[in-house]
């Protein structure tokens, strides 16, 4: 590899899923744009949460929206349904991580307005260096030069790939 | 879902507001952008750069067509799934010969399977002749393996589809629509002027679908590339043009919905009126919408989603993931 990827909070919450979905994001290879499931994502965040600041783009991550809340700043990550939670509280860590790095102190929310729930996500020292080894982890997985075949997972069913990766 | 929006009368196309809005003769309409996926103009239409930015912004396609009914261009966005490492690729399988000739040739072989099954399929409803076509054309294929360049390769193909053509008389058997010989711009006779519109359209379809996906159209294998035209969208469509186009013309013909009235004689050749056009798309897109039932992928898609689905099977084969098979009717 003549550069190294960098590592996209998108890329890290794809690997947690599926490591080929991370693979084919690295490239731009972007999902098929008529997928409805993304739409619904575009729709939720576009409905809900019309006041705050939305899609702030910050050193290479896209922050769904922020505010200031007390003199801190929270940062909130949206999703469509608590289905992968674990992955979306890693995602929004990263950012926090990202902020952290640049001497910015925030806070983050998990929104979930489908399903009318919050999760507060903050920074732990160990989650600092469990991110650090895994943006490692990854950049090592995506400088391979082709992408790992497809395995039928859970996800499948409902990822944006789909049609890609089983055609 | 989105839809294609055919215009044939003449108007002002411009942006309002965020949405599209057609007027011709005082009559105005508004289309919604959401739901439009791309444009077709067979009508004279005037527009502004507002309007072309808007369509960028909405990822709309304009199609182009004189009042002949013969493809003009298309005015293709930015495109908006950029893939510096499928453009890579794709022109890595262009520039090594051997990479090249093998994808060319797979749009052959697809080409010829489809060719064939339709004329296999009329030979199965008693139509014995068709028989020595096929034969031919499978003569002709069979040297496909050997070729080593391009040119040669399109010389086949040209042979191959020329035989098969040939063979539309013995399905059609109607007099106003006897195919003689293949004549283009100006196409003599109207089953001449069908499959030109007919393969147009084609074109054009593909290329929306390639808009979809990471491919660059302007990198095609079979087609020679000179950067500045449309060519991949030529190659796929070899693939599609005897399931969607040619069936769909036999099967109109059949049902005597064309008449020779929908077609008039110009200065220079044969020409298709408006409410043939319209006719012809109308089911064309009923049959695009068409489900049929594909391994693999699971459940039963569409033809345009088929479409994409070799587009796919296309960046899978350029990023060394699957051989690319070409899509073969199973009937
Ligand atoms: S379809 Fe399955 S294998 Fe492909 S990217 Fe999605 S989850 Fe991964």
């Amino acid at each position: 590899m003549e550069k190294t990827i960098d590592v996209k909070g998108s890329i890290l919450q794809a690997y947690i899923v599926c490591k080929r979905q991370a693979w084919l994001l690295s490239r731009n290879i972007g999902p098929s744009p008529d997928n409805p499931f993304l739409e619904i994502g575009k729709l939720i965040s576009q409905e809900y949460y019309k006041h705050d600041k939305k899609e702030v783009y910050f050193d290479g991550v896209v922050l769904d929206l922020i505010r200031q809340e007390n003199e801190v700043l929270l940062v909130g990550e949206i999703k469509k349904s608590s289905r992968a939670k674990s992955a979306a509280i890693l995602q929004l860590k990263f950012y926090l991580y990202k902020l952290f790095k640049n001497n910015i102190n925030a806070h983050g929310k998990l929104l979930i307005p489908e399903e009318k729930k919050t999760f507060d996500v903050q920074l732990s020292f160990d989650d600092i260096t469990e991110i650090e080894n895994l943006i490692e982890e990854i950049s090592l997985f995506l400088s391979s030069p082709s992408p790992p075949q497809p395995q039928k997972i859970k996800a499948c069913s409902k990822c944006s790939y789909k049609e890609f990766c089983w055609a | 879902m989105k839809r294609p929006i055919y215009i044939f009368s003449d108007g002002v196309l411009r942006r309002k507001n965020n949405t599209l809005y057609f007027e011709s003769e005082g009559v105005q309409k508004f289309i919604p952008v959401e739901n439009t996926s791309e444009i077709y103009i067979f009508g004279e239409v005037e527009l502004n750069k507002r309007f072309l930015e808007f369509l960028t912004q909405s990822e709309i396609i304009l199609h182009f067509f004189n009042r002949y009914g013969y493809y003009v261009g298309s005015f293709y966005p930015r495109e908006y799934l950029n893939s510096g490492y499928m453009i890579l690729k794709q022109a890595e399988h262009y520039l090594d010969t051997q990479k090249r000739l093998s994808l060319a040739r797979t749009f052959v072989e697809g080409g010829y399977k489809n060719m064939r099954q339709v004329l296999k399929y009329y030979q199965s409803r008693g139509i014995d002749e068709l028989e020595r076509y096929i034969q031919q054309m499978e003569n002709l294929f069979g040297s496909v393996s050997n070729i080593n360049d391009i040119n040669s390769l399109m010389a086949i193909e040209g042979n191959i589809r020329q035989t098969y053509y040939s063979a539309f008389d013995l399905i059609i058997d109607k007099d106003d629509f006897k195919f003689e010989k293949r004549s283009k711009r100006p196409p003599k006779n109207a089953l001449n002027t069908l499959i030109s519109f007919g393969n147009s359209m084609m074109y054009t379809i593909v290329l929306s679908e390639i808009y979809r996906t990471h491919l660059d159209p302007r990198i095609g294998y079979l087609h020679a590339t000179n950067f500045r035209r449309f060519t991949l969208n030529l190659d796929v469509a070899e693939i599609f043009k005897p399931i969607i186009v040619d069936r769909l013309i036999f099967s109109i013909i059949s049902k005597n919905m064309l008449k020779p009235e929908h077609f008039e004689q110009d200065l220079e050749g044969i020409v298709i009126r408006d409410d043939a056009k319209k006719l012809f798309i109308d089911e064309l897109e009923q049959r695009l919408s068409t489900t049929i039932s594909v391994k693999n992928i699971g459940n039963y898609v569409s033809y345009r989603q088929l479409i994409r689905i070799e587009l796919y099977k296309i960046e899978k084969h350029l990023m060394g993931e699957k051989e690319y098979q070409p899509y073969v009717t199973q009937w």
